[in-house]
């Protein structure tokens, strides 16, 4: 099972480019994809979903052009976009029903998987409620529930956790992990701590630019010993952000505890700490960010 | 003083936001082709065999008779979206949660539909002045009488479609299909001639003293005049004679009249008001009270009982619990599931009146089922055929059933289907009625009316990607071709008349269907390679 992306680019009207000589070469497992807002994530999602066409370059699964022979992944596609809506007059187990039906399942094993997958999204006591009345975090679950529905090979989920209480948060990142084992899964998200406890390999996207793909730990080695946390005055913070590249800041009465990636001690009483990947992410946008200019 | 402001920057907002859509370029696009027909004589008027020369009080009043005629009609449907927008957008939720008066906010877009005619009514008032100058009978522009009828009849007119377009908005019952007809049938009966009404404030065209004042004048001057006067498109066989019209006198009683109208339009936007729900989802729907209750016990039950996070402290595994999934497409099973999503969330008396219609269609002598019945059976399932095509980006489904397999040859298919045997179940009293009497040639008729009507509407539906544009099609075609069947036989798709079945109609209307086929299946097709 293999998915490989070569030379990706996409350009929208008005000269605006999402996307810029994109490669990569994913296996099975879960990548995760991280960017800031824009960064090109969704329209990359879109893509591989075969919902957009790219300008230039090619997407293969398993060695077939998707662009040309879009069934070909689609058949065994699950693909929970960003932004999608349901029909509100339809209870959960109708759409799921519809839904079914639209990706060719066999209508006599498809009511237990509903079944069962309304029960996993946890949605069993809602199930014969019309859609128009699930609240957000409903709606995010019954999406999930129906990239589920084909049991994908490739599962593409685009900011999955939007929405979702921090229960039903931790119960889908455990879902994820469990279902990542012969399957590609890509989660697309600006949340770190979402991709931190199920991503096995992680993309870093910005500007439509591939800035880093390594696996979790490599990605942490390259900011190993680059991570400072200090201390600083609150006149003295503007001064600071400008120079250094501060990861996260904490208040503590007149002062701010800050946590900064550098090559370097950034300050006298700056003591090293252990990185994490949301260090080592800034650190990525940083850098990418200076190298082909913000 | 702020209130006035605030009204402009919604209708300013609102107005820009319509113009930028590539949408408003066929509008006005449409509203120079108007102009240019009318004054190239493509529509016209016509007073027996007598026409009025091309001076400024004739090109500005018949310009105006086709303005108030067309826009009254297409103009409803084109700017009855503005509360629409804000809601699909969730623009109307953020709006809803500012200090912004009701009131501010109706007049606002009420206004923005008032600017959209006054483009509209610019163009043909500038289309007409260089009409008149290329017709070369009467050099000289006299602005003041050109324009005056836009002024006095046009514009009073539209401002009240443009309240009313506001107001059938914010009526829940009144904005869908149901809205679109009973707005027609208000629309004929109005545009309908009354002379008696000429000049008074019944006459919400201001049409009849334009029509009374050309008929007066020609009556005096021209004896072999027999009182005629048609707006039409058919040109005659003989070329028209001319006479000299100076134009209406337009008289204070008239302009009182036409002020009224204006007041009536500010009337109907206060009593939007009373139906303006603010964007509340919970005053929209028409839930009842205690299943409202219902699910809130049911929320708080949900809570109270939510499964741990952890699967492991279940010790169940998601994987294991999960049934098997195998590919097995059926086309029927995607059919039914089309019909269920079309039928679903229709209330019981919808399919009670279908089925009155579909015994009356059986049990009505031939004569009554063919001419009334079935023009009937075949608009009340409008609201069904107007989703087609375009409810996967109504409800923003595009994404997940386009990334599903076989998009454009599973679900364009089924969709299509479930429509036609919606025509098929709905008609098919009326059919087993022509079969059981042996009238073959209306049976083939009615199949293709069966199958045209649905492919109309999943085209319209996939190439516009909204409802609208088929409804306006399919009330105006279903009003004038089988409604009036005898005197437009090439409309009659439904075979109503035996005239339309000699002319060949089921044959072409077939062929159409074909073709509208193929455009629905190109236009999905693009729409899945975005």
């Amino acid at each position: 099972m293999r998915l490989s992306i070569s030379n990706l680019s996409k350009q929208y009207r008005g000269n605006l480019r999402a996307l810029r000589s994109l490669s990569l070469e994913v296996g099975s497992g879960i990548l995760g994809l991280l960017g800031p807002n824009g960064a090109g994530k969704s329209t990359l999602m879109r893509i591989l979903a075969t919902v957009t066409k790219a300008t230039e370059g090619t997407v293969t699964w398993n060695g077939t052009d998707i662009s040309k022979s879009p069934d070909t992944v689609r058949s065994v596609l699950g693909y929970l976009p960003q932004d999608f809506g349901v029909y509100p007059n339809l209870n959960a187990v109708e759409f799921l029903q519809y839904m079914a039906a639209a990706k060719g399942l066999n209508g006599r094993q498809v009511r237990r998987r509903i079944e069962d997958l309304l029960q996993v999204v946890n949605l069993n006591d809602s199930r014969k409620r019309p859609l128009g009345q699930f609240s957000g975090g409903m709606k995010q679950r019954i999406g999930i529930a129906q990239a589920l529905l084909n049991d994908p090979q490739l599962l593409i989920v685009d900011e999955p956790t939007a929405g979702l209480d921090p229960e039903e948060r931790i119960r889908f990142r455990h879902l994820l992990s469990e279902l990542s084992g012969e399957r590609i899964i890509i989660l697309s998200t600006h949340i770190v701590s979402d991709v931190e406890s199920t991503a096995n390999k992680i993309a870093i996207i910005d500007k439509g630019r591939l800035l880093a793909y390594e696996y979790y730990e490599a990605l942490l080695q390259a900011v190993e010993s680059k991570v400072w946390k200090c201390t600083v005055s609150s006149a003295q913070l503007p001064e600071a952000r400008q120079r250094l590249i501060i990861s996260n800041s904490v208040r503590r009465g007149d002062l701010i505890n800050i946590r900064v990636v550098a090559d370097t001690s950034p300050a006298p009483d700056a003591m090293q700490v252990p990185a994490t990947l949301e260090d080592a992410y800034i650190y990525h946008i940083s850098n990418g960010r200076q190298e082909f200019g913000a | 003083m702020n209130s006035i402001r605030t009204i402009c920057h919604i209708a300013r907002a609102d107005f820009l936001e319509r113009v930028r859509r590539s949408s408003f370029l066929f509008t006005l696009g449409a509203a120079v082709y108007l102009g240019y027909a009318v004054n190239a004589n493509i529509f016209m008027v016509r007073l027996d065999q007598y026409r009025g020369l091309l001076n400024s009080a004739w090109v500005g009043s018949v310009t105006t008779l086709w303005i108030t005629s067309f826009l009254t009609l297409f103009g409803f449907y084109l700017v009855m979206n503005t509360l629409e927008r804000d809601r699909q957008t969730g623009v109307g939720q953020i709006i809803a949660a500012t200090p912004l008066k009701n009131i501010q906010y109706i007049l606002g877009k009420t206004l923005s539909n008032v600017i959209v005619f006054a483009v509209m009514l610019a163009i043909l008032g500038i289309a007409a002045c260089i009409m008149q100058l290329l017709g070369g009978e009467s050099p000289v522009i006299e602005f003041s009488i050109l324009l005056a009828p836009f002024v006095f009849c046009a514009l009073p007119a539209l401002i009240l479609v443009s309240a009313l377009a506001v107001f059938f908005e914010t009526v829940p019952w009144l904005r869908g299909s149901v809205g679109s007809v009973v707005y027609l049938i208000l629309l004929l009966y109005f545009q309908s001639s009354h002379p008696a009404n000429s000049g008074k404030i019944s006459d919400l065209m201001g049409n009849e003293l334009i029509k009374n004042s050309m008929i007066n004048d020609l009556s005096k001057i021209s004896p072999d005049y027999a009182g005629g006067f048609l707006i039409t498109i058919v040109s005659p066989k003989n070329a028209l004679k001319t006479f000299d019209w100076q134009g209406v006198d337009w008289n204070s009683g008239f302009i009182l009249g036409r002020m009224f109208l204006v007041g009536i339009a500010f009337g109907i936007c206060f009593l939007s008001l009373i139906f303006f729900c603010r964007f509340d989802p919970a005053r929209e729907k028409k839930i009842r009270l205690v299943t409202s209750k219902r699910s809130l016990i049911k929320k708080m039950t949900e809570r109270l009982t939510l499964p741990s996070a952890k699967p492991e402290a279940q010790g169940f595994s998601f994987q294991q619990r999960l049934a098997p999934a195998e590919m097995k497409f059926s086309l029927v099973r995607m059919i039914l599931e089309e019909m269920r999503l079309m039928l679903k969330g229709l209330p019981w008396w919808w399919y009670a009146i279908a089925f009155g219609l579909l015994m009356a269609g059986f049990f009505s002598p031939l004569p009554v089922a063919r001419k009334i019945i079935l023009p009937i059976v075949w608009i009340w399932p409008l609201p069904l055929w107007s989703s087609m095509g375009n409810r996967e980006a109504r409800f923003h489904t595009d994404q997940l059933l386009f990334s599903s397999p076989g998009a454009l040859n599973r679900q364009l298919p089924a969709i299509w289907s479930a429509g036609a045997l919606v025509a098929l179940l709905t008609g098919a009293g009326i059919c087993l009625s022509f079969m059981m009497n042996g009238n073959w040639a209306a049976t083939a008729a009615w199949t293709a009316g069966a199958l045209f009507i649905p492919s109309l509407a999943l085209a319209f539906g996939v190439l516009s990607r909204g409802s609208r544009l088929f409804e306006v099609v399919y009330i105006v075609l279903w009003y004038l071709g089988p409604l009036h069947a005898e005197q437009v036989p090439i409309l009659d798709f439904m075979g109503i008349t035996d005239i339309s079945i000699t002319a060949g109609m089921p044959l072409i209307y077939f062929f159409l269907t074909i073709l509208l086929l193929v455009a629905a299946v190109i236009g999905r097709q693009r729409q899945l390679q975005v």
